[in-house]
């Protein structure tokens, strides 16, 4: 294993409320990420998945804990704003919904932290873009406004963005949430090739378990602001582990064509504990 | 590929920042030679063209360069100053309606000048006054909307021009009569009041503000998709967002001391590009400081040269020939 470009340790968020007093959101989390890995976060609505990876993005600031990216590791702390985006791409939930430019523009923008800070653009910007946006299968909507666009496209046109950023370490917000099967797939291969040829480093947060368990190297399973499982998929995703967290009924055997555990949905709830 | 790097999917001309610079240039020379060549004294094309080569009869040359040209000089900066800090507020509010005034400048400004002139009455009171009064709205909102929530800095702004305003009726009912005509006549905005070398000096202190609102211009592009987008490419947002704001603030209220509150101008002008040359703020910088500028030059010389009974308020000819124009633009557009 190589020298991790991600270390968070024991990352701590409290959200303070001023009937409930100070909320635990995010308890003691910690994890690396290494080049060429893709490690995945996933657990159930409002367990801190998104806030950790806002936190891992330097949008929210911990109440404790230390979070160090680069090679060397520095804490993030030390980055100026240029560089931090030079080496770190962060690509959440939503955008700004009236965004006003176009898909091409929109793509174009993931290059502003190479550029002159005016924005000039060169002709390896232009090659680069284009070439993000036939691997994200959006180049025919590149003269369509962003804004006009439907979900799954919008959300391919985003990750258009943060890839044209070229980072080391990319830090994804559900990115597959609106995609049909087949993008589905054609996403997560084009991570997984990224990872493996351009060793880029992958946090990635999904509720999709079996994505999950086909494409993550590691998984962090959240519940309640703690970290309930870390280490491999075929570790973490047992059915007594996802039962106790999700509170419902899961098969978990092997998948028929592929070495890896394959996750089904049982209608039946499990007895009330 | 020679697909341009920029599409124009819901624009009317096409172009880049150079397209901009030259039109926006173009136009400006063109009002700032109109502006010198109209007005009650006599003075030809040809007069113009001697007392730039330093030549001329030399009533000409005063009535040049000590009315018409800090005139036009003052009209460009109004112009400029208050188009590129209503392109500021609207991106970083990310709210179409926002313009210079919303955060309460003018009117802490004019309770500036209502103190100065109870108080004093000397001529510089005035400007002391409103420069004083719109710093104090400027910080006193910044104080308000320190956690940079649109609705709440938006909120502050109007609630500060509503308080002003109940400030402003109620000095004046204390005022003399003569005091309040003053104040009266500042409140409609004067062009011509400034001497030139209060001109030439807030030239000199708008410059650097002109660059930096120019060098902003992908900043800007990039607070368009929303803080976190912005933050993950390298915005450093916060700073931005306030150097910004306070920037625009700091030149409305300059303007506004030197020649009380211009309304409209910064609204319509940045919105008017907006729908001719797209969302890319590298090109609407450049274009809101050329053709505001030019416009608001082109409405002043017009307001001289109509038949009134006295001084037309500068605020009155721009919303006359802009809101028809803008209202075209709109219905062209959509």
């Amino acid at each position: 294993m190589s020298t991790p470009v991600l270390s968070a340790e024991c990352i701590t968020v409290l959200a303070r409320n001023r009937h409930q007093g100070a909320l635990t959101v995010l308890d003691g989390i910690s994890f690396t990420a290494a080049p060429g890995e893709l490690v995945m976060v996933a657990g159930p609505s409002g367990s801190g998945k998104s806030t950790l990876l806002r936190v891992l993005a330097g949008i929210v600031s911990p109440d404790a804990g230390k979070i160090q990216i680069g090679h060397p590791l520095q804490a993030l702390s030390m980055y100026t704003a240029r560089e931090r985006a030079r080496f770190m791409a962060f690509l959440p939930q939503e955008d700004n919904p009236e965004n006003p430019f176009s898909v091409q523009e929109t793509v174009m923008l993931g290059r502003s932290p190479w550029q002159p800070f005016y924005g000039i653009a060169c002709e390896q910007d232009r090659r680069l873009t284009q070439q993000v946006m036939v691997l994200l299968d959006v180049a025919q909507l590149a003269d369509r406004r962003v804004a006009s666009l439907s979900g799954g496209e919008k959300q391919r046109v985003l990750l258009a963005r943060a890839l044209c950023q070229t980072p080391q370490l990319l830090l994804l917000d559900e990115p597959t949430s609106a995609q049909d099967y087949g993008q589905q797939i054609r996403i997560m291969s084009t991570l997984i090739t990224l990872c493996t040829v351009q060793r880029l480093a992958v946090v990635m947060v999904t509720h999709d378990l079996n994505l999950a368990a086909m494409y993550a190297h590691r998984l962090l399973l959240l519940n309640q602001g703690r970290a309930a499982a870390y280490g491999t998929p075929r570790e973490v995703l047992t059915s007594t582990q996802l039962e106790a967290i999700y509170h419902c009924s899961f098969i978990v055997d092997e998948h028929p064509c592929a070495s890896m555990p394959r996750i089904t949905l049982s209608p039946l709830l499990p007895p009330s504990q | 590929m020679t697909r341009p790097v920029f599409g124009h999917h819901n624009t009317i001309v096409a172009g880049n920042a150079g397209v901009v610079w030259f039109w926006g240039g173009m136009a400006l020379v063109l009002s700032l030679s109109m502006a010198l060549v109209c007005g009650s004294a006599e003075i030809s094309s040809a007069d113009v063209l001697e007392w730039l080569c330093g030549r001329g009869p030399l009533h000409v040359q005063t009535v040049l360069s000590e009315i018409r040209l800090p005139r036009a000089v003052m009209a460009a900066n109004a112009g400029a100053a208050l188009s590129l800090s209503g392109l500021a507020m609207q991106t970083v509010l990310r709210n179409p309606l926002a313009e210079p005034y919303i955060l309460g400048v003018s009117s802490g400004a004019a309770v500036g000048v209502l103190g100065g002139v109870l108080l004093g009455g000397a001529a510089w009171s005035f400007r002391l006054g409103a420069l004083g009064g719109g710093l104090c709205a400027l910080v006193l909102v910044c104080l308000l909307g320190l956690r940079r929530q649109v609705a709440g800095i938006l909120l502050s702004g109007v609630m500060l021009n509503a308080f002003c305003g109940a400030i402003i009726l109620f000095l004046l009912s204390l005022a003399p009569q003569a005091d309040a005509g003053t104040v009266y006549f500042w409140f409609m905005g004067d062009l011509g009041s400034a001497v030139p070398g209060e001109v030439w000096l807030t030239s000199l202190l708008l410059l650097p503000g002109y660059l930096v609102m120019l060098c902003c211009g992908q900043a800007m592009n990039l607070l368009q998709l929303g803080d976190e987008t912005a933050w993950s490419l390298g915005v450093p947002v916060r700073g931005v967002c306030f150097g910004l704001l306070g920037l625009a603030s700091l030149m409305t209220s300059l303007i506004v001391a030197m020649v009380g509150p211009i309304g409209f101008v910064g609204l319509v002008v940045p919105q008017a590009l907006r729908r001719i040359w797209g969302y890319d703020h590298r090109r609407l910088t450049p274009g809101c400081l050329l053709l505001g500028a030019a416009f608001m030059v082109l409405c002043d010389t017009l307001s001289r040269s109509l038949p009134t009974q006295g001084d037309l308020p500068a605020g009155v000819m721009t919303a006359l020939i802009g809101a028809p124009l803008f209202i075209m633009l709109l219905r062209r557009v959509s």
